[in-house]
């Protein structure tokens, strides 16, 4: 699992914003809307990390229990899925 | 009910139709904001003075009144205009037997108004015609000053949102105002509507923001100078990004490495548009256009020489290629611009919105000397005063706001209109200057259609036919040559 190439991370509309750049050949793909710890998720993930390090990492600069952390880290792939922005390998 | 089959086809059906007032040419009779009117098909004979639904060879709907009945046409004129208009007898849809004024219900056969129509047709070339602002125009006002201001505004229930959000579009100023609507009072479909329309602006800027990264990446490897321009610069005098929309990313290059600019835009997928004239134009689907300068203005044109040099005044930006102009050179380059399309087909609001923010946060501490000596030499003092004044009175006093300071904006729309171009080109040269003008164009802009001309000049006499034989066969130059035919003959009959 990746973050599909091409994808930009950027600070707008008060929080963050992931926008799937090579998917704009042909059309506006959505964008996704996120908040702080999303981004931070999604920016470890475009640096390579897997689901177990998402959520170890989520752990160290959160104040969360293991399983509000992982939570986080399903609902972020899940919405970055929806949008096709990951990569199954 | 708003288009003319379904009130045809309501009324083979019903007896009568209730239909909402659009725009003034009706006022002090109607106004859009509160009244309606009772229309009925056309059964027995029209009569001078009834007031009828019609429809133009457009499609428009109109509400007007018969001035003069003939056999094949019937003459209209609004209570409000100056100008009548012939209407063909069969593009006649429907009569008006009574008004809604408010609650008020007034038969077309009532005594105060048969009165009403008495005075009213007496002289309709003396007629005070009356300037109401739309309010459409002074709620989006609201709406882009508060978007400007970081705030919402609330624009009473008898907003029409619809009517707003259509005018903020023609403006490309949509996204700008979103940041304004009032959740609760705007309709909820169009909110979400809305929304997605500046969710697409914002990726769009995203978008247009990396793309425009990689290629002066390219240039400062490849040590091509350049200086951004416009829009690419503006947007960031806004609050947030995706606020200031715009379809173009505008850089001025070192014109000596064309070929190398060329290479570098075919090698990421461009077409290249044009490749002649002050930019070349390159486009990549879905919406990446770059107009890549080689100068600022064309030699045949008032503002060249203000921008000679402008390499020379620019500073360098960081180890790359990239150089910014002087605060002075591009608020000279603004206005001009500003000026050059004003003049033209005319500006919309958002160059107002760019130079409310300009003004605030660019220049406000600049050395205003500079400003106003290179103002001056260009000859725009007069028109920079006037438009500022403009700009000012829109977003910090808009309740001083007159018809006639927003009519020519807010009819521009976001670039222009051939109405204005030609009406403005009339008045700078005359009918006759003007058909002189447009029949025979200045060589520099024929060599801009047919490059070929610079290197076999001769070819002139065969580029001018070509053009001719253009405007006659191909269907857009035939319909644009068609429609400002019409534009010029209803000026010259206005007049």
């Amino acid at each position: 699992m990746k973050l599909k190439s091409g994808v930009i991370i950027t600070e707008a509309a008060g929080g963050y914003v992931a926008v799937d750049a090579s998917a704009a050949a042909g059309r506006f793909n959505g964008m996704i809307k996120m908040n702080g710890t999303a981004a931070f998720i999604v920016k470890l993930l475009s640096g390579g990390a897997d689901e177990q390090t998402l959520v170890t990492k989520v752990l160290e600069k959160y104040d969360a229990t293991e399983e509000a952390a992982k939570e986080s880290v399903d609902n972020v792939l899940s919405s970055l899925r929806r949008a096709g922005l990951i990569e199954d390998e | 009910m708003n288009d003319q089959k379904s009130i045809k086809e309501l009324l083979v059906s019903e007896q009568f139709v209730i239909y909402p007032i659009k725009g003034t040419s009706m006022l002090p009779l109607l106004d859009e904001d509160h009244d309606l009117v009772r229309l009925e098909k056309v059964t027995g004979e029209l009569k001078k003075y009834d007031v009828a639904l019609f429809v133009r060879p457009s499609g428009a709907l109109v509400l007007h009144r018969i001035m003069e009945v003939g056999k094949k046409y019937c003459v209209f004129c609004g209570d409000n205009q100056k100008t009548p208009e012939k209407v063909r007898r069969d593009a006649i849809i429907a009569t008006a037997v009574g008004f809604y004024k408010g609650e008020k219900y007034i038969p077309a056969d009532d005594g105060e108004y048969l009165k009403y129509v008495d005075d009213i047709c007496r002289d309709i070339s003396s007629r005070e015609v009356i300037k109401k602002i739309p309010r459409a125009w002074t709620a989006l006002v609201s709406l882009l000053g508060a978007a400007l201001d970081g705030k919402t505004a609330t624009l009473g229930d008898d907003a029409n949102y619809e009517k707003i959000y259509a005018l903020a579009c023609r403006h490309s100023v949509s996204a700008l105002a979103f940041r304004a609507v009032d959740k609760n009072e705007c309709p909820q479909e169009l909110y979400k509507k809305w929304s997605a329309g500046a969710d697409r602006a914002l990726e769009k800027d995203i978008l247009f923001d990396a793309e425009r990264a990689a290629i002066l990446g390219e240039f400062d490897r490849e040590k091509i100078n350049y200086i951004c321009l416009k829009g690419i610069v503006i947007k960031s005098l806004y609050a947030e990004r995706g606020m200031r929309e715009y379809a173009d990313n505008d850089i001025l290059y070192d014109a000596s490495r064309k070929s190398d600019v060329y290479n570098i835009m075919t090698s990421r997928g461009y077409d290249a548009i044009s490749l002649e004239g002050v930019h070349d134009s390159y486009h990549k689907a879905p919406f990446y256009n770059f107009e890549l300068h080689k100068t600022l203005f064309a030699k045949n044109t008032p503002y060249y020489r203000a921008f000679e040099g402008i390499w020379d005044r620019a500073e360098k930006i960081g180890d790359g290629a990239e150089y910014k102009m002087t605060v002075a050179d591009f608020y000279l380059h603004f206005i001009a611009h500003f000026s050059k399309h004003f003049s033209g087909g005319g500006t919309g609001v958002r160059y107002f919105c760019d130079l409310y923010l300009i003004k605030k946060k660019l220049i406000a501490d600049a050395d205003k000397t500079a400003i106003d000596a290179s103002l001056a030499s260009a000859g725009l003092r007069e028109f920079e005063e006037n438009v500022s004044l403009l700009a000012e009175k829109m977003f910090d006093a808009p309740d001083t706001l007159t018809y006639d300071d927003l009519y020519y904006i807010m009819e521009s729309g976001t670039y222009g209109t051939l109405s204005n171009r030609v009406k403005n080109g009339i008045g700078k040269k005359g009918k006759a200057g003007y058909f002189f003008s447009r029949m025979f164009l200045p060589y520099e802009t024929i060599c801009n259609m047919y490059p070929i001309l610079r290197k076999v000049p001769v070819l002139l006499p065969f580029c001018e036919v070509a053009r001719l034989v253009e405007a006659v066969f191909k269907k857009e130059k035939r319909n644009r040559a068609k429609m400002e035919m019409e534009i010029m003959k209803k000026q010259a009959d206005h007049e």
